[in-house]
């Protein structure tokens, strides 16, 4: 099997516009729940935005005002339908609070987090799949113990903890790096290690379960007692019965890192968008949530196609149905 | 062969994934968008800690939100921001008066209906621009015919076109009837300050923000940080920082390690970026910050929905007010730093007296015994009843617009349920909370007064306001008829004795009816770092004063 497969297979392109119309379908009502969940939630933005604004209750005049000129006042459907209209076209409105375009803050802010997660991810995989590798060759021994170890302890801190805690010991006593912002490379040493310490330990576990359970199946240890060398049977039979496993914790734990920054944004002042999200939603800044929902549902989608494609390159045995 | 073809798969895997998180801030930077973005490669702030060239002097301030556009006719700056490049006609002094600003002289008629003002000479724009007479009535004439701006009763006061300008250096306003706090709402940080007519494009646009003020906008990167640099022909006493940071960092947490870690050099302040109360005993501690307090100008009140029962009844109101124990309050919730409350606006407020403090003292036997005279005995449980009805009740409270106002509402749950009575506390966000109240859907609320420069006539004219009931019944904390009357008549009065004299009678009748029940009165809190001297308070919460402010070498 080769790349040249992913081209040329009419299964393939069958399978790629079945993705994309369910992504458009899931997209579509993903949407459109949410706009539903804020219409009908407590909370009028008229009310809150113009309370906000001038310190006091607005009058009903005012309400009425500004109903009108966001066209809040229509039935939602219709709203929806105006919001969906635009949308596709690139223009995500602008938001209520502040008025500036919500694509382009958004745009900016997603870069940011975009920025901090993919660095985070990279160093889980370069230090979490070789120290999986060595737990799992050194298995059993003091090595593998203390890999373990150290394994629990990272996935059970509390990253918020180990937040301040860095910034307690570099920032404050030491004074070599900057307790919030960014900017340089040395702005993204704390939060990296506060986001990316519980992923090295999960990408390590399940890079050594995986290849003691390859090591321990019985056609491995029957080719093994015939005189095949444990790291051939590593090379043949380990490395690509984990890949599949290990390409889907990437992706998910991807995923999951981009809507789960905001704690480690907001401390760090890392403007990102999980700050702009909770934000918005305070506010029941419509355009926001909108967009920011829709980009959520977006990255998790992507995240899956990536991952397929993922599965098809490594394993032959998976079709694209 | 197989091996070979595996790794073949494994790097193209790889290629892929590095391909995709290679690109993805790429092209997010190549498609920046113009003037608004974040330059993420952009150089950090220069930290305190490191020695600057010895001309200077970078002070730099932890902010909790992004300052704005900084339109001082629209809401969303923020205001110590919208104060440091802004001037008004008349300044807010420390003790409460009013003082010269962009004006160096007024006069009032007799009546208290035509003020005059004299302007000073020789003050330009940030751009240069000439601030003058046709100036000022622009800026007035602009944010007048805006009725967003309805809620500042000089809006509904002033006579919109009779705004003269005699000549270049006068400008003359007329109202409808005299209005004691008309200079008050001058010092407001919006939208009463003067901007300069050069900053709108042809379409009457805002598009730069250029004033009077000491300071200018420098470097604007949004959402990191806003640098302010002296303006050069400043009319008044120049500053002598070379710069000021505004450092957008939203966790309070966050902007104690800051200004520890010596990335910052001052924080808290409620409009600025605020302390949270417990980091006081970490602050006190290092060497390298000091605390700075001075009195507060809000107070934190309970308010009742007194349009219906039980609290319709001002002998129930008045029995909740002796059930708290606020010196309990002040002393373990704010660590010592709030002072109990003996009236409803503290004594920084102007024109404030306190007919009836022995109304505000701990006194749970007389609160039983009003209680029982208005009908209430208590049931078996311990909870008061009345013709069948349990004395239950529902306390809302927005944590996050207040903290404290979370503990406070539990200890007076505690306190409450002493004499009887059964609260329900309800957390709610303020979109919630607003629902709540629009639509008379609470028992109880938690509130915070505006502080000077806005009390006591905002406060008075708009959360104790009996007609606003009526138009749309929410954000009332109390009101009555006859404290309408009572307010009217005190800001209508022309003369000092006789101002001090009407508001003496709207606080006896706060007092009598307890209209709300105030607990504490805030604090000013700020944390400075000791390579700053010359530090202040603003004289209102709203501004800071950076003026006089060094830095001394550490």
């Amino acid at each position: 099997m080769g790349v040249s497969y992913l081209i040329k297979d009419k299964i393939v392109f069958r399978f790629f516009l079945r993705r994309t119309l369910w992504s458009i379908v899931v997209l579509l009502v993903v949407s459109f729940m949410s706009y539903t969940l804020i219409f009908i939630a407590p909370g009028d933005p008229a009310t809150i935005l113009i309370g906000k604004q001038t310190g006091r209750f607005p009058t009903p005049e005012q309400v009425a005002q500004f109903r009108t000129e966001y066209g809040l006042d229509k039935p939602l459907l219709v709203q929806y339908y105006n919001w969906l209209k635009q949308a596709v076209q690139g223009y995500l409105g602008q938001s209520f609070r502040t008025g500036t375009s919500v694509a382009s803050e958004v745009r900016v802010r997603f870069g940011n987090t975009l920025l901090l997660v993919t660095v985070t991810m990279l160093v889980a995989i370069i230090l979490g799949i070789p120290s999986g590798l060595l737990a799992a060759w050194f298995k059993d021994t003091f090595l593998d113990r203390f890999i373990h170890a150290l394994s629990m302890l990272a996935v059970a801190i509390p990253d918020f903890w180990l937040a301040f805690l860095l910034i307690l010991l570099f920032s404050i006593v030491l004074r070599w790096l900057p307790s919030h912002g960014i900017g340089s490379a040395k702005h993204l040493i704390l939060p990296v290690i506060c986001l990316g310490l519980a992923n090295i330990a999960r990408l390590n576990r399940l890079t050594r379960s995986g290849l003691v359970g390859v090591e321990g199946e019985k056609y491995v240890l029957s080719a093994r007692a015939k005189g095949l060398t444990r790291r051939t049977a590593w090379i043949k039979h380990g490395f690509p019965n984990i890949a599949v496993p290990i390409v889907t914790l990437i992706f998910t734990l991807f995923s999951g890192a981009i809507a789960g920054t905001i704690i480690i944004e907001n401390v760090f002042a890392w403007p990102g968008i999980g700050f702009y999200f909770v934000e918005a939603v305070n506010y029941r800044d419509l355009p926001v949530i909108q967009a920011m929902v829709a980009l959520y549902a977006a990255v998790f989608i992507a995240g899956n196609i990536l991952a397929d494609i993922a599965y098809v390159i490594i394993d032959p045995r998976i079709r694209l149905d | 062969m197989i091996t070979h073809k595996l790794w073949i798969k494994v790097s193209v895997l790889l290629a892929v994934v590095l391909i995709v998180t290679a690109c993805a801030p790429q092209a997010v930077s190549e498609t920046k968008a113009p003037p608004t973005t974040v330059e993420s490669t952009a150089p950090p702030a220069q930290p305190a800690s490191t020695v600057p060239p010895s001309t200077e002097q970078v002070f730099t301030v932890a902010v909790a939100r992004d300052p704005g556009p900084l339109n001082p006719h629209d809401t969303v700056s923020i205001f110590p921001a919208l104060s440091m490049i802004y001037e008004s006609l008349v300044v807010y002094n420390d003790d409460g008066t009013i003082g010269p600003g962009l004006a160096k002289s007024w006069d009032i008629s007799p009546d208290g209906t035509t003020y005059t003002f004299h302007l000073r000479e020789g003050v330009t724009f940030h751009d240069g621009t000439p601030f003058n007479a046709t100036a000022v009535k622009w800026n007035f004439d602009r944010w007048l015919s805006d009725p967003a701006w309805s809620s500042i009763p000089f809006w509904n006061i002033v006579v919109k076109e009779s705004i003269q300008t005699p000549d270049d250096n006068t400008v003359t306003f007329k109202l409808t009837e005299p209005y004691f706090a008309t200079l008050q709402e001058f010092t407001f940080t919006r939208p009463p300050r003067i901007l300069s007519p050069s900053s709108v494009n042809a379409s009457g646009e805002f598009t730069n923000p250029l004033g009077t003020g000491a300071w200018k906008v420098g470097e604007y990167v949004p959402q990191q940080r806003m640098v302010f640099v002296p303006y050069e022909k400043y009319w008044g006493d120049k500053p002598k920082l070379t710069k000021v940071v505004f450092e957008v960092i939203s966790d309070p947490q966050a902007r104690i390690n800051a200004l520890l870690s010596g990335e910052v050099n001052l924080i808290g302040g409620e409009y600025v970026g605020g302390i949270p109360l417990e980091s006081i005993p970490v602050l006190k501690q290092n060497p390298n910050v000091r605390i700075v307090t001075g009195e507060g100008g809000s107070t934190f009140v309970i308010g009742m929905n007194f349009t219906k029962p039980p609290f319709n009844d001002k002998t129930v109101r008045q029995a909740i007010s002796y059930a708290i124990d606020r010196k309990i309050i002040a002393e373990k919730l704010f660590s010592g730093y709030a002072t109990e409350a003996k009236g409803v606006f503290p004594p920084s407020v102007r024109y404030m007296s306190y007919p009836h403090p022995e109304l505000y003292a701990y006194a749970p036997d007389k609160a039983k015994e009003l209680l029982a005279q208005a009908g209430w005995a208590a049931g078996s449980d311990g909870i008061l009843q009345k013709d069948g009805a349990k004395f239950e009740t529902e306390l809302l409270v927005d944590a996050e617009a207040y903290p404290q106002s979370k503990s406070m509402s539990e200890v007076i749950q505690a306190q409450l349920r002493e004499v009887g009575i059964d609260v329900k506390l309800r957390l709610v966000d303020y979109g919630a909370w607003s629902d709540a109240l629009r639509s008379s859907n609470y028992g109880m609320s938690t509130w915070v007064t505006y502080g000077p420069p806005y009390d006591p006539q905002t406060g008075l004219g708009y959360l104790f306001n009996y007609s606003l009931l009526e138009m749309s019944d929410d954000g009332t904390i109390f009101g009555d008829p006859e404290l309408d009357t009572l307010r009217e008549a005190a800001f209508k009065t022309t003369t000092e004795e006789e101002r001090q004299a009407a508001f003496n009678k709207v606080w006896e009748f706060m007092d009598l009816n307890a209209g709300c029940v105030p607990v504490v009165y805030s604090v000013r809190l700020y944390a400075v770092d000791n390579t700053a001297q010359n530090f202040k308070l603003g004289s209102t919460e709203y501004w800071l004063d950076l003026n006089q402010v060094t830095m001394g070498a550490k």
